[in-house]
């Protein structure tokens, strides 16, 4: 596989205020994305997955979200310094994102084929004529297993799947470089939750695209990932390859706790493990480890000091518990 | 989902109007109103000045007749003849100081939900602070300061209307601002203009089109109010709100010169209420079967 880089997040930091009360929504996310690469990023509500994707495209609510400080460099190009029209460049053409919620995604008094349109229309840089875009149209709609005569109907007429097919056509109209699909499936029942999957692993393929998935669920990065980090509170607690998760038996405590909140096929058990505890409230995290009070590892050091990232190859884990493990240093 | 007989289903405006066309009580609200439009239309054409203002002391008071359909009034002007031409000055101040509120109630609300902070802070400030004064008291007063007139009067009464309406589209805006599909449209590179005209304003247009037709009747009561009291058109101009209050003092000898003018007025407001109360039910999804 190519390694070059395409997007680089470095130590980003983003506030959300309300009123008196700041939330620390991202503490310092750092990660790398390869060309060709899909990126699993998961974590349980409210870690920080949507603001990490929402900070990429810059799409941050402008009273209320703010980004501290931090660097994201895509293919060579620092967005952070960009001013808004530079960016409407970028957005929707070089980087689309799916949205979660299929059924809110699309605007319910536009035809689908016009939305889809929209983007073609607004990164038209070769200038074509609109009947070249309208073909285009049917082209995508093809891709995704939409009959073209139905892009004159609305949003309204399309069942769940259906729309998030044209959610992923209205993303993927102007060949992307990178796709950030935001929970793409949580919205659809699980047979249509495969074919939503196959049909983007299909496309990355085909189009080269390198893939952010935003998930909280296991399973689907088993399925499309080739790497995945692990967000908790705003931080990334591990991140590794495929491999390094899957077959790797060492992990973060926190990530051991999400593998355990699955149910087993094989063994006799009646009760599911969910990880004790919630989320640590981001207007006021805890000192030290942001997972302290719910690891059932926890020492005294880790009420004290923020753990450092400890490294072996391609696994990150930022756990003190590898301090003493073989192979894993201290960056 | 709403299907229409036929098996297809609609796009939303067509589904509103299709969902309209059912409801008896707006569709009459509807044909009234179109009636009333086409008499003041047929007004400006075919009635001269001259028979709604000249005096005729030999025909005053009389009852409707075959001759007179409404009678006449305290000068021997025909009723009917009035009446008609009176609705051009009600339905210009229903509809054209709707519209004129409309539109600067759209920018300044619009522009409050959209921008938000300090340029929404500011905007509704101002509007809460005129909101305070009275709705008549207001129009009142501006009429007091501008001087009588055609032209101050819907100046008069489109400021005081603003206010209010800013508001509700501020509050329409906002809750469409805040819907997923604008966030989508940004991350395909929309710019923030565009958004405004291509993806907000189409999905609150159908609110703010029932809000419109409920101002227009409480415009039409409220310029019928301001001529009654004197302080809007003047007689002998045959505005209805005017025409009621020169006839107060034959009530209860000559009812018919106070029931003509009087039925007019309420009953061009009842047909916009009942047309914009039609217009909201359609809107309603929970409405939809």
């Amino acid at each position: 596989m190519e390694q070059s880089t395409l997007l680089e997040v470095r130590d980003l930091r983003v506030e959300y205020t309300s009123g008196q009360s700041v939330v620390h929504a991202l503490n310092g996310v750092s990660f790398d994305l390869h060309r060709g690469e899909t990126l699993g990023l998961v974590g349980e509500t409210g870690a920080g997955k949507t603001t990490t994707a929402l900070s990429i495209l810059r799409l941050l609510p402008d009273r209320t979200g703010h980004i501290r400080s931090g660097e994201i460099v895509f293919d060579g190009i620092p967005l952070l310094g960009l001013n808004e029209h530079a960016m409407e460049a970028i957005r929707g053409a070089r980087i689309s994102m799916i949205f979660q919620d299929p059924m809110t995604a699309l605007n319910p008094v536009i035809p689908v084929g016009k939305q889809i349109e929209e983007a073609l229309f607004l990164h038209n840089t070769d200038g074509l004529p609109s009947s070249a875009l309208g073909s285009r149209v049917d082209e995508i709609l093809g891709m995704v297993g939409i009959a073209p005569e139905r892009k004159k109907e609305y949003p309204h007429q399309f069942s769940g799947g259906m729309k998030q097919r044209v959610v992923i056509a209205m993303a993927l109209a102007c060949t992307p470089e990178l796709l950030i699909a935001d929970e793409p499936t949580t919205a659809l029942d699980v047979t249509i939750q495969a074919q939503v999957l196959g049909m983007m692993a299909e496309f990355k393929q085909k189009l080269d695209m390198s893939m952010i998935m935003i998930t909280h669920d296991l399973g689907i990065v088993a399925k499309t990932c080739d790497r995945v980090a692990v967000l908790y509170s705003g931080q990334i607690v591990e991140t590794g390859t495929f491999e390094d998760f899957f077959v790797g038996q060492k992990h973060h405590p926190y990530t051991d706790g999400l593998f355990g909140s699955i149910p087993s096929l094989e063994g006799e058990e009646t009760r599911l493990h969910p990880i004790e505890g919630e989320l640590p409230d981001p207007t006021a995290l805890p000192e030290g480890c942001a997972f302290h009070p719910r690891c059932p590892h926890c020492t005294e050091r880790c009420r004290t000091a923020q753990p450092p990232e400890f490294k072996r190859g391609t696994h990150m884990v930022r756990c003190i518990l590898f301090e003493k493990e073989e192979g894993y240093r201290e960056q | 989902m709403k299907q229409t007989p036929a098996g297809k289903p609609l796009p939303p405006m067509a589904d509103m109007w299709y969902r309209l066309r059912r409801n008896r009580a707006a569709m009459f609200g509807l044909g009234m109103i179109v009636i009333f439009i086409l008499a003041a239309l047929a007004g400006i054409v075919f009635i001269d000045d001259a028979a709604v203002f000249e005096t005729n002391p030999d025909a005053r008071l009389q009852s409707p007749s075959s001759e007179h359909i409404f009678g006449t009034d305290d000068m021997g002007r025909d009723l009917f003849l009035r009446v008609i031409y009176g609705a051009r000055y009600s339905l210009t101040f229903g509809i054209v100081c709707t519209l004129f509120s409309l539109i600067f109630g759209a920018v300044l609300g619009a522009s409050a939900a959209f921008f938000g902070g300090r340029v929404d802070s500011a905007i509704t400030f101002v509007l809460d602070a005129v909101i305070c004064i009275p709705n008549t008291l207001l129009s009142l007063s501006l009429v007091a300061v501008l001087g009588l007139g055609f032209c101050n009067l819907m100046i008069a009464i489109t400021v005081s209307s603003i206010p209010s309406f800013a508001r509700i589209i501020r509050s329409i805006v906002l809750s469409v601002v805040g819907q997923e599909y604008i966030e989508a449209a940004r991350a395909i590179g929309v710019s923030s203009a565009r958004t405004i005209f291509v993806h907000v304003l189409p999905n609150a247009i159908g609110l703010i089109i029932v809000n419109a037709a409920m101002n227009v009747s409480g415009l039409i009561m409220s310029a019928a109010g301001l001529s009654f009291i004197g302080m809007g058109i003047q007689p002998p101009a045959p505005e209805w709100g005017a025409m009621l209050s020169d006839s107060l003092k034959y009530m209860r000898t000559y009812p018919h010169i106070v029931i003509f003018p009087g039925l007019a007025i309420v009953l061009t407001a009842l047909s916009f209420n009942l047309l914009g109360d039609g217009l909201s039910e359609a809107l309603d999804p929970r409405m939809k079967e």
